[in-house]
C-alpha cells in the first residue's frame, strides 16, 4: 500500500533542485550566511557547525561564453567553466563565500582566479586537501588544515562554534548520510521503486537543501519507499551504473533511462561517493580528528591517490545492486577521469560486464546522438523495455 | 637546426648536447643488461635523491619533447588515444603511453621502469600518468605529494613534505637494497647547487643587450638543468655555456645584431616548432627570458652543515612554479620584466598543461595594466601538433610586433 505523498516527496526533491537559486535567497532572507563549496570533499560538517548554510555549486545550463572567457581557457572542463560563470556573472549573489578543496589542477585554477576577484568581505578558503589519503603524515596534515578552516568559518562566523554545536553536526550530517544509503538501497531490489534521475535529483537536492529539513524529507521518502510506493519501475530492463565525476544535468540520466534501461547504482561525485561512508565519530573522538578520517576514508575520487578503494566500490556496487552495464560519463577535458578511464573498462569488461563511454559537455548535450548511442548499448544487454 | 640558416645566432656549445644527450639515453636504455636500477621521474621530483642512490632517473617528460623534436608526437599521441586515452589528455602523457603500450617512438621502446617516482609540485597530470605506467609494468610508484602553497609556505606543509621526503628514502633503500649515504648525498646536492647557480647565472647574462641567447637555445639547452641535475656532466656543460655567454656579452654578440624588440616567453615550448620561434627572430624578436627555463634557477639546498638541508630540499621543491599560487607568479614575472627589460610578453595557452595554462589570462592582464607591457597570447601544444595553427598565428605575431614597434616609436 502506497503511502499518500512517496512519489511527490521525491518529485519535490528535483524541483528544489531547479528553484535552487531561489530557495538559497530565502535561507539568506532567513539570517543565515551562505557558503558555496566545490566538490564533495567539502566537510560540510565545519559549515553547519558555524552555523551557516552549505551549499554545493552546480554547473548551469547551458554552457557558458562570453565573460568566463576573459578568465578561463575552453580547454578547461566545461564543469569548472560553468562554476566561474556563475560567480562572474554575479548569479550566485546570495553566496558570502566559498571553500574550494584541493582536488584537480582546473578546479585550483578557478579557485586562484576566484581568489584574485572576489569582494571585499566575501569569505574564501583554499583546503589544502592532501593528494595522498592514506597514511599518517596526511591524516596529522589534514586534521591541521581542518583546523584551519574551522577557525577561518568561526572567524567569519564572528564566534567560535563550540563542540556541542560539532558534534551536533556531524550527527546530522551522519543521518544525511545513513538515510541516503538506505535509500540507494531500495535500488538494489529488482524492479526498484526509484529511477536513477529521481535519485540523482534527491542528491542533488541534499547538497543544497537546509540540512534540517533535509533529513525531514529523506526520513519520509525512506518510509514511503519501506510502504512500498508501487513497484512501478517494471522488471526486465536493463540495470545500469553511471561512473562519473559530477552530473548535474538530470537529462543525462533521463537520455540513459529513456532508452529502456534503468540506472540503478554509481560511482559519483554526486551519488555514493558524497555520502557513503559515515562519520561514526566514537565516544570522545575529537570532531576534528574523526573528520579527518572520515574524509581521507571516504570512497576516493580519480584526484587522490591511491584510487584502489574506488574499484573496490565499483566492484561491489556491481555486485550487490546486480548491475548489467556500466556508462562511464567522461566529461570533456576533466583528466583525472579521463587518465583512469582505459583501467576502468578493462577491470569492467574482464567481468563481463559492457562499458559505454560517453564524453559529453554538460551543457551541451548531443541528446539525438547520445540516446542513439545508449539504445545501441541497452538492445545489445537486450534489457529494453 | 642548420644554424646557417637559422636567422638567429645559436651557440656553439648547444653542438655538445646531442652528446649529452644520447649517452643520457644509453645510459637508461641499457640500465637493464648493467644491473643498474632505473626509476622513472617527473621534472620536479628531487632528482638529488635519486642520483644519490645510483639510481638512473628517466623523465618522461623529457622524452615527450624529443618525441616532439623529432616530430613523431602526433603518431605517437594517436596511439595512446586508440587505446582509449582522450585526445584532450597531456600530449607528454600520450606520448609516453603510446610509446609504452605500441614499443614505438625515437628509442624504440621505453626503458622498463624499476620503481617510478612522482611529485605533485608540476601538476595533477603526472599523478595520474604514472598510476597509469604503474599499472603497466606493475612496478613500485612513489607519490610526493606538495601541497599547493599560497602566500608562504606554513610549518605544517613543510613537516608534511619532510615526512615523505623521509619515507621516500626508505622507500628507495627498499627497492635497490642500497643503504642511503649522507655523503654522497651532500656530494649531489653540491654539484646541483653549482649546477642551478650557473643556470642563474645564464639567465642574468641575458640582461645584456644585444641579447646574447634566445629561447631557442635555452629550450635546447634545459636538458641538462632538468635531467643530470647532480651530476658532473650538468655543471661542466653550463660552466662552458656561461662562458660562452660571458664571452659574447663582452664582445657585445647577440643572437641577432640588436635587440629589435625584447620578448618574454611564458609555458612551455613548442617542441615540434622551433621555425616559429626563428620565425620571431627574423622579425626582430628575441626572448631575453621564459618563466619555463628560469623555473630550474630556483633551486637552492642548504649544504652549510649549520642549516637544514631537508628543509631547504623541501622548500624549493613546494615552491617550484607551479606550485605557487597566481600572485606569487605574477610577482616572479613582474620582476623579470623589469629586471631583463622585457618589452612584449608572449604566453603560450598551452592545451597539454592545464596547471600552467589555466590563470594565464589574469595574469596576462595584470602585466598589462599594473606593468603596461604589451601582452600575446597564442593557443598551441606542447607536443601536439595538431592544436597549432602556424600561419594565423604568425599573423598575430607580426601585429603584435607592429604594435611594439609602434610604442617604441612614440
Amino acid at each position: 500500500m502506497a503511502l499518500p505523498g512517496g512519489r511527490e516527496l521525491i518529485k519535490d526533491m528535483a524541483g528544489f533542485v531547479q528553484e535552487r537559486h531561489e530557495r538559497m535567497r530565502e535561507i539568506k532572507r532567513g539570517g543565515k550566511k551562505i557558503i558555496g563549496y566545490f566538490c564533495s570533499y567539502t566537510p560540510e560538517e565545519l559549515i553547519l557547525a558555524a552555523g551557516m548554510h552549505p551549499v554545493r555549486i552546480m554547473a548551469d545550463l547551458p554552457d557558458p561564453a562570453g565573460p568566463v572567457d576573459a578568465h578561463l581557457q575552453n580547454f578547461a572542463c566545461a564543469f569548472a567553466r560553468s562554476c566561474l560563470d556563475q560567480l562572474v556573472r554575479d548569479r550566485l549573489d546570495y553566496l558570502d563565500g566559498i571553500i574550494f578543496p584541493c582536488t584537480c589542477d582546473s578546479l585550483r585554477a578557478v579557485s586562484e582566479i576566484i581568489r584574485a576577484n572576489k569582494k571585499e568581505g566575501f569569505f574564501y578558503h583554499f583546503l589544502n586537501m592532501p593528494l595522498r589519503v592514506e597514511g599518517d603524515p596526511q591524516f596529522v596534515f589534514y586534521r591541521r588544515e581542518l583546523e584551519l578552516l574551522y577557525n577561518a568559518l568561526a572567524g567569519f562566523a564572528g564566534r567560535p562554534p563550540g563542540l556541542e554545536s560539532l558534534k551536533g553536526a556531524v550527527a546530522l550530517a551522519d543521518a544525511n548520510r545513513e538515510l541516503l544509503i538506505r535509500i540507494w538501497d531500495f535500488r538494489k531490489a529488482s524492479g526498484p521503486a526509484l529511477t536513477g534521475e529521481e535519485c540523482l535529483g534527491i542528491v542533488n537536492a541534499a547538497v543544497c537543501m537546509d540540512r534540517e529539513e533535509l533529513r525531514e524529507r529523506l526520513e519520509k521518502i525512506r518510509n514511503a519507499l519501506a510502504g512500498g510506493i508501487g513497484d512501478e519501475k517494471d522488471t526486465g530492463r536493463a540495470r545500469l551504473m553511471v561512473i562519473g565525476s559530477v552530473i548535474d544535468n538530470p537529462a543525462l540520466i533521463r537520455i540513459i533511462e529513456s532508452a529502456g534501461a534503468l540506472v540503478v547504482g554509481d560511482d559519483l561525485c554526486t551519488g555514493a561517493r558524497y555520502f557513503s561512508v559515515p562519520v561514526n565519530m566514537a565516544d570522545g573522538e575529537d570532531p576534528l580528528d574523526a573528520l579527518a578520517r572520515r574524509y581521507l576514508g571516504r570512497i576516493p575520487c580519480p584526484t587522490k591517490h591511491p584510487v584502489d578503494r574506488r574499484l573496490d566500490h565499483i566492484n561491489r556496487v556491481i555486485d550487490d545492486f546486480k548491475i548489467q552495464g556500466a556508462v562511464v560519463v567522461l566529461q570533456k577535458f576533466c583528466e583525472p577521469h579521463a587518465f583512469d578511464y582505459p583501467a576502468l573498462r578493462d577491470m569492467i569488461t574482464g567481468r563481463g560486464i559492457p562499458v559505454l563511454l560517453l564524453e559529453i559537455e554538460p551543457g551541451r548535450l548531443a541528446e539525438g546522438q547520445l540516446s542513439t548511442r545508449v539504445e545501441a548499448f541497452v538492445e545489445m544487454l537486450g534489457g529494453g523495455r | 637546426m642548420n644554424a646557417e640558416k637559422s636567422p638567429g645566432r645559436r651557440l656553439e656549445c648547444a653542438r655538445k648536447l646531442k652528446n649529452i644527450g644520447v649517452e643520457y639515453y644509453m645510459e637508461c636504455v641499457m640500465a637493464k643488461q648493467q644491473g643498474r636500477p632505473l626509476a622513472w621521474i617527473t621534472s620536479g621530483f628531487p632528482v638529488e635523491l635519486v642520483y644519490a642512490m645510483d639510481v638512473i632517473p628517466f623523465y618522461p617528460e623529457n622524452y615527450g619533447t624529443l618525441c616532439g623534436s623529432r616530430k613523431v608526437s602526433g603518431e605517437l599521441c594517436q596511439m595512446a588515444e586508440a587505446r582509449g586515452y582522450s585526445q584532450d589528455l597531456c600530449s607528454y602523457a600520450r606520448c609516453t603511453l603510446g610509446s609504452m603500450y605500441e614499443n614505438a617512438g625515437p628509442l624504440n621502446g621505453l626503458p622498463a621502469p624499476d620503481m617510478i617516482l612522482t611529485a605533485r609540485n608540476i601538476c595533477h597530470t603526472v599523478i595520474k600518468w604514472w598510476e597509469a605506467v604503474a599499472r603497466y609494468y606493475n612496478c613500485p610508484l612513489f607519490v610526493l605529494d606538495t601541497p599547493f602553497v599560497q602566500g608562504g609556505l606554513t610549518g605544517h606543509q613543510v613537516r608534511y613534505v619532510r615526512e615523505q621526503i623521509m619515507e621516500m628514502i626508505g622507500f628507495l633503500e627498499r627497492h635497490t637494497g642500497r643503504e642511503f649515504n649522507m655523503d654522497r648525498f651532500m656530494e649531489v646536492i653540491g654539484r646541483s647547487n653549482q649546477g642551478t647557480a650557473l643556470w642563474r647565472e645564464i639567465q642574468l647574462l641575458r640582461k645584456a643587450s644585444p641579447c646574447p641567447v634566445s629561447a631557442l637555445d635555452m629550450f635546447t639547452c634545459m636538458f641538462p638543468i632538468v635531467t643530470l641535475r647532480g651530476t658532473a656532466a650538468c655543471v661542466d656543460f653550463y660552466r662552458e655555456m656561461r662562458d660562452e655567454l660571458a664571452d659574447r656579452v663582452a664582445r657585445g654578440v647577440g643572437v641577432l645584431e640588436e635587440d629589435r624588440y625584447r620578448l618574454m616567453w611564458d609555458n612551455i615550448a613548442i617542441w615540434y616548432n622551433f621555425q616559429f620561434y626563428d620565425y620571431i627572430h627574423s622579425r626582430g624578436g628575441v626572448f631575453v627570458g621564459e618563466t619555463y627555463t628560469s623555473a630550474w634557477g630556483v633551486y637552492q639546498f642548504d649544504q652549510s652543515g649549520s642549516g637544514d638541508l631537508f628543509d631547504s630540499l623541501v622548500r624549493s621543491y613546494s615552491m617550484a612554479l607551479l606550485n605557487i599560487d597566481l600572485d606569487l607568479r605574477f610577482g616572479q614575472m613582474a620582476d623579470m620584466i623589469r629586471e631583463y627589460g622585457v618589452e612584449g610578453l608572449i604566453l603560450h595557452s598551452n592545451r597539454s598543461c592545464k596547471t600552467y595554462s589555466l590563470g594565464q589570462l589574469g595574469l596576462a592582464r595584470r602585466v598589462q595594466n599594473e606593468l603596461g607591457v604589451p601582452v600575446l597570447i597564442i593557443e598551441a601544444d606542447m607536443t601536439d601538433p595538431r592544436a597549432f595553427a602556424e600561419g594565423p598565428t604568425r599573423t598575430r605575431v607580426d601585429a603584435f610586433l607592429e604594435l611594439l614597434s609602434e610604442r617604441k616609436a612614440r
